[in-house]
């Protein structure tokens, strides 16, 4: 474990502990936790303005919840109107229905009303009732992960409609699911699913693990738990494959890989996950097996292409002009020729203006984006090359690597691809093709050194799984994607029983 | 965090080491062709040409830019800078040229070098070893003679044709594909002169008025100039020295008898065979056989081509004149010493190799029996019967 | 619990090891000392290298596999063997750092004429020791990372499918070559690098087939060899071969595409993956072997102090004709470490079985 993490996370802790944990704020003294009056809970909630105490003095029954948290229909039909129609020797009747749920754990009152239950005391005898209904997102399409073909429903941010998404696909009895309960002020549920007897147990218990020594004030979505609890923290990749299709998140399932998901967050992560993961996009599946695996090769490209293509224009520019063939020299010196800056700050200027371009569409709205696009593209493109800023082959360079970065179906990996792309330009610029060579050795021997749960990173790669690589490399027909991937070490390899 | 270190390394290396060593292409003068010269005092001369493709402080440039592409090559290519020094050696002589230019010289993108027939007497050896001792020419450099002064054509102006360097290499390519000529690269030569069996060829180029011409081949001696055979024979010297794959070659057959005839061979294809033996007397003899298809298109005679027994006696007359014209060939590089096709390799290996170090294979080769042969088909002769 | 390596990871890292170092002359050396046909002399060196391994073989055998260095502590007195340990250190480690050098050398004649080398010395330094922190488990996988980032460049030479003449081999075995003794020495350091196999025995076990595996990496990497010295011998002349420093580079640069030419320049970079690999696992087994003198260093500043060192005393010679000089008699002192050390260790081994076997039902 890195010392700055260890350090990042034990001050953190420590920020959390004095900023108001409800829990801290009742001395423990006072009395045992079993005591469970009204006054208490009040006690424990007061300064909460979003806090509705309502009292039916008739009856001795007070109910006390976040207004906010609860459907107002649901409270009415089931709590308020019941308790307008019975006199007070019928509550004890009323309080058997099955809505009410007695309860006795002081600490389990409080969650409940934190999350929105309602709590009803009736002669200090404390009783739940479900009437959570905030609103919320209803399910719709994916916007960062899209396909042709496919389904499109996506998480939202309510775990609960999330696992039932899950659920959905994979009706078994063998999909688990383990509640845990991240950040020590905002108690985000965290739910680890997994399919049992064909995940290893390993690596159920290692995210279960970490999920659980993690100790911070808040973590507010998956994409930011996974930076908790991945492997090596301070590195470029991201380390768990995240998604919000429930169709991708259930087939990393039943392929023997362990599930996270937050409440609130409308992304699930899979472990552990390969670099290669990331390449592949559910619709491979979808499309005939030969277009699946054009498309995947096609994005293998395109990651060879986004890495060194601007790297090398500066690397021949600036060092090997050898290199260019007689017939494109013309065009290479002329477009060269009124660029006042070597080509080092060329590319670098260019690529930060369609980092900048890129940036300012994704925050804008998605029609004044488009604006941007159009705008900074060619606009800017255009004027740049006729004032002599850039050479236009440059310009091509950095437009279809910027295009080819987006062929990479997870945003998070291509944005991690395009900031290792400024190392090589830098590197390139410095010492040409060597420097580039340095680069990639560079990032391959990181990525050696990457696990994923303790699995190698770059799994069919090395350690060396050819079997695998008609699941990663291409698409091979179903017929011949028999086992769940190594790397998953699943307990039950066979996905396909082999047809006589 | 390893990684932050190595970073946090690398950036005053970094800092370092920006300078220097740089190559910016537009900074760059690209040498695309370069001659040598011997003038009569044993002084080198050597003239190199720059295109011009920048097209600096021109204000066309920005229009040509955005226009296609190929306009920009032909109107950027139309001049170029001559540079002409005489020194002693080839180095000396671009140290001189590269004071004379406001360009960084370099020869990364030389593409051909031409020798004047002075300099290719004397032997070529010393200027191809600085060619290739030096890295950053190409090992595909192309390698010619020219009839004359070779200087003279690069500072000679063809209007038709702008951008000599490039012309030259235009008409070198097109001949080396064709099969006209041999392909004579940097590393064929030096390869060529290394081969104890085998003496290295080269194109020659003429200054022809508006035009350069491709006059003949020229034979060598090790690395010494010696002769030259006639260029409508390249297709021919091609077949002789390996395989050729599409070639054309006009026939003049004497037709039975009845006056000159002519037939063209066109998409020829050849294959060629040694085979070594002793004649009764002891001697080396080599026979050399020609497995040759071709199409016949252009026939002019009075053979009916269409007839298969007529067309069996053309192919016959072909390969008889195919077999004078090899031999010929043949006779003129046993005169001169030369083997140009290699015959020594067969014979090299198949000797033995004490038997071939004993012997003189350049006098052995002028006394040797050689006969060729050629068996000639007709593949197609057109879609008209 | 440290993972073991697989067979293809031992497999390829061993293969990687052997290549990285004379991989752009060797053709040079068979031209210049066997002459014609000079290729066939790999035959031999692949005989000698094979016995070699069958040494290693029966070293793993017959020690079961224990790591060599407590085979020969068990029998004789750690102090004895501290020059031992230290000549080996030396030797690997110098190897690493001279590889890097001639590498480095090549690259500066190629493109950076003058940079001063030390800097470049200085990257592929750092660079070696980020690989060598990963542990070899990890440069096991950086290896075949980069077999398939560099292997395929194999193809490019069948673009001289069309100037490759059989003739041009000549029927001759060795004519006109000059020492074949000393050839062979100086051919031998480009198998050099399976004898690293003695430290990966801790590494591996009964599933990774270490010695099959260093078998077949020989193998391979003759195959190899073989391949690219029959191309280097049938496109260019023996005669011709003998002055050209670095064959295979000439051929990269010969050849051409419609987009790009000159291609050696690029790829010329791409030689350092393997080269990489090479210098940062003779680092790590001189580390391996080192912590056997100081067992109480800690293990990367052991590396760094190493790596540090052996840059440092090969910045010394300063010219491509020096390096060389260097790294051949630094291939001699190899050869003598790949042989010498599993003598050493079969001498010891029979002494220990008979003493051993008490010993081993005891722990």
């Amino acid at each position: 474990m890195n010392v700055f993490t260890f350090l990042f996370r034990t001050l953190r802790g420590r920020i959390a502990q004095p900023s108001g944990h409800p829990q801290s704020r009742t001395p423990a003294k006072r009395g045992s936790s079993d005591v469970l009056s009204m006054q208490h809970v009040l006690d424990e909630f007061r300064d909460c303005a979003d806090l509705t105490h309502r009292s039916f003095p008739e009856i001795q029954v007070h109910l006390v919840y976040f207004s906010f948290l609860s459907d107002p229909d649901k409270l009415d039909r089931d709590v308020i109107r019941p308790l307008r129609g019975v006199t007070r020797e019928e509550v004890p009747r009323l309080l058997r229905e099955t809505q009410f749920q007695a309860v006795t754990d002081r600490k389990q009152l409080i969650e409940g009303i934190l999350k929105g239950q309602t709590a009803l005391f009736y002669r200090d005898e404390p009783y739940l009732v479900d009437v959570l209904g905030p609103k919320e997102r209803s399910i719709g399409q994916s916007e960062t992960e899209t396909v042709i073909t496919g389904p499109h429903d996506a998480f939202n941010e309510n775990a609960g409609s999330n696992l039932s998404l899950i659920r959905k696909r994979v009706r078994s009895s063998h999909l688990k699911v383990v509640k845990l309960s991240v950040g020590e002020v905002a108690k985000n549920d965290v739910y680890v699913l997994y399919i049992d007897g064909i995940v290893n147990p390993i690596y159920v218990q290692k995210i279960i693990e970490r999920v659980r020594q993690i100790e911070v004030d808040a973590i507010t979505d998956t994409s930011m738990l996974i930076q908790y609890i991945d492997d090596s923290p301070l590195s470029i990749f991201p380390q768990f494959l995240t998604s919000e299709r429930p169709d991708a998140i259930a087939s990393k399932l039943v392929s023997g890989r362990v599930i996270g998901m937050m409440d609130g967050s409308p992304s699930a992560f899979s472990a552990p996950t390969s670099l290669f993961e990331f390449f592949t996009s559910s619709d491979d599946y979808y499309q005939r097996w030969l277009l699946g695996t054009g498309t995947r090769l096609l994005r293998f490209v395109a990651f060879g292409i986004t890495v060194t293509f601007t790297a090398l224009y500066v690397a021949v520019a600036t060092y090997h002009y050898e290199m260019i063939p007689a017939n494109l020299l013309p065009t290479f010196v002329e477009s060269r020729s009124r660029v006042p800056f070597p080509p080092v700050y060329e590319a670098l200027l260019m690529e930060t203006t369609i980092e900048l371009l890129r940036e300012a569409g994704a925050r804008l709205p998605t029609k004044i984006g488009q604006t941007i696009g159009i705008v900074g593209g060619i606009v800017i493109g255009q004027a740049a090359v006729q004032a002599g800023f850039t050479s236009n082959i440059l310009i091509i360079a950095v437009a279809s690597s910027a295009i080819a970065s987006f062929v990479i179906p997870s945003y998070v990996m291509s944005a991690s691809i395009r900031l290792v792309r400024f190392g090589l330009i830098l590197l390139a610029g410095l010492w040409g093709n060597f420097g580039l060579a340095i680069g990639l050795a560079f990032v391959v021997i990181h990525l050696s050194g990457l696990t994923s749960l303790g699995a190698s990173f770059i799994s069919p790669l090395a350690p060396l799984q050819f079997k695998d690589w008609k699941d990663t490399f291409i698409r091979a027909p179903f017929k011949m994607l028999k086992e769940r991937p190594e790397q998953t070490e699943a307990l039950n390899p066979v996905r396909m029983k082999t047809r006589k | 965090m390893k990684a932050r270190k190595l970073a946090l390394l690398l950036l005053p290396l970094a800092a370092l080491c920006g300078c220097g060593q740089q190559r910016v292409l537009e900074r760059l003068g690209f040498i695309n062709i370069n001659s040598y010269d011997l003038l009569p005092d044993g002084q080198l001369k050597m003239v190199a040409f720059i295109p011009k493709i920048t097209g600096e402080g021109d204000s066309q440039t920005g229009e040509s830019s955005s226009g296609q592409t190929g306009n920009v090559q032909m109107s950027g290519q139309t001049s170029g800078e001559v540079l002409t020094t005489t020194a002693h050696s080839s180095k000396e002589a671009r140290m001189i040229q590269s004071r004379q230019t406001n360009w960084e010289l370099v020869s990364g993108q030389l593409r051909n070098t031409l020798f004047g027939i002075s300099v290719a007497k004397q032997g070529l050896w010393p200027y191809v070893d600085t060619l290739i001792r030096d890295p950053t020419i190409s090992p595909r450099l192309k390698l010619s003679i020219v009839d004359g002064e070779a200087g003279d054509m690069l500072n000679k102006n063809y209007p038709q044709h702008p951008g000599v360097g490039r012309y030259i290499d235009r008409l070198l390519e097109k001949e080396i594909q064709d099969q006209g000529i041999p392909r004579v690269l940097l590393y064929d030569f030096e390869r060529d002169y290394f081969d104890d069996g085998l003496d290295p060829v080269m194109p020659i180029l003429k200054d022809a008025g508006d035009n350069v011409e491709i006059s003949g081949i020229a034979l060598f001696r090790d690395d010494k100039y010696v002769a030259r055979i006639d260029s409508k024979d390249g297709v021919l010297l091609h077949m002789l020295r390996g395989k050729t794959r599409n070639g054309e070659i006009n026939i003049e057959a004497p037709d039975g008898g009845k006056g000159l005839s002519h037939a063209m061979l066109s998409s020829l294809a050849s294959n060629r065979k040694f085979k070594v033996g002793k004649d009764a007397a002891g001697r080396i003899s080599v026979r050399i056989t020609l497995d040759v298809e071709a199409s016949v298109l252009e026939y002019m005679g009075e053979l009916k081509i269409g007839d298969d027994r007529q067309r069996a006696k053309l192919e016959a007359l072909i390969a008889e004149s195919l077999k004078d014209r090899a031999e010929n060939l043949i006779d003129l590089m046993r005169k001169n010493r030369a083997d140009g096709i290699g015959a020594g390799t067969a014979v090299r290996n198949h000797i033995g190799y004490a038997a071939w170090k004993n012997m003189n294979w350049r006098e052995e080769w002028a006394g040797a029996k050689i006969t060729v042969h050629v068996k000639m088909k007709i593949n197609n002769f057109g879609k008209f019967r | 619990m440290q993972e073991k390596l697989s067979y293809t990871q031992a497999l390829i890292l061993l293969y990687i090891v052997q290549a990285g170092l004379v991989l752009f002359r060797f053709p040079q050396v068979e031209a210049q000392y066997f002459g014609s046909n000079g290729w066939s002399a790999l035959l031999i060196c692949f005989a000698a290298s094979t016995l070699n391994i069958l040494m290693v073989a029966g070293i793993y055998k017959l020690g079961q596999g224990k790591s060599v260095y407590d085979i020969l502590e068990r029998t004789i007195p750690r102090v004895l063997l501290f020059p031992v340990y230290f000549a080996v250190v030396a030797v690997w480690a110098m190897m690493a750092s001279l590889a890097a050098k001639e590498y480095i050398h090549i690259l500066k004649m190629v493109a950076f004429p003058t940079i001063h080398s030390s800097v470049f010395m200085i990257v592929l330094g750092l660079l070696a020791y980020y690989l060598y922190g990963k542990g070899i488990y990890s440069i096991s996988k950086a290896a075949i990372v980069f077999l398939f980032l560099t292997v395929w460049m194999t193809l490019l030479l069948l673009f001289f499918f069309s100037d490759f003449r059989w003739s041009r081999l000549t029927p001759f075995l060795f004519r006109e070559g000059t020492d074949y003794v000393k050839g062979f020495f100086n051919l031998y350091p480009a198998f050099l690098g399976y004898e690293l196999s003695l430290v990966l025995f801790p590494y591996s076990d009964k599933k990774t087939k270490l010695t099959q595996a260093a078998f077949m990496a020989n193998l391979y990497l003759t195959l190899l060899y073989v391949y690219v010295s029959i191309i280097c011998f049938g496109v260019f002349h023996y005669n011709q071969l003998k002055h050209k420093l670095f064959p295979v580079l000439d051929l990269l640069a010969a050849v051409k595409f419609p987009f790009m030419e000159r291609i050696e320049n690029l790829f010329y970079g791409f030689f350092l993956f393997a080269n990489i690999v090479t210098v940062a696992v003779y680092y790590w087994s001189a580390v391996e072997t080192g912590l056997r003198i100081v067992p109480k260093m800690n293990r990367k500043l052991l590396g760094f102090v190493l790596i540090a060192a052996a840059t440092g005393v090969a910045a010394i010679p300063d010219t491509l004709m020096e390096t060389e000089e260097w790294l051949r008699e630094i291939g001699y002192a190899g050869f003598v470490v790949s042989f010498g050390f599993p003598l050493i260790l079969l001498a010891v081994l029979p002494f220990q079985r008979r003493k051993g076997k008490s010993g081993l039902e005891s722990t």
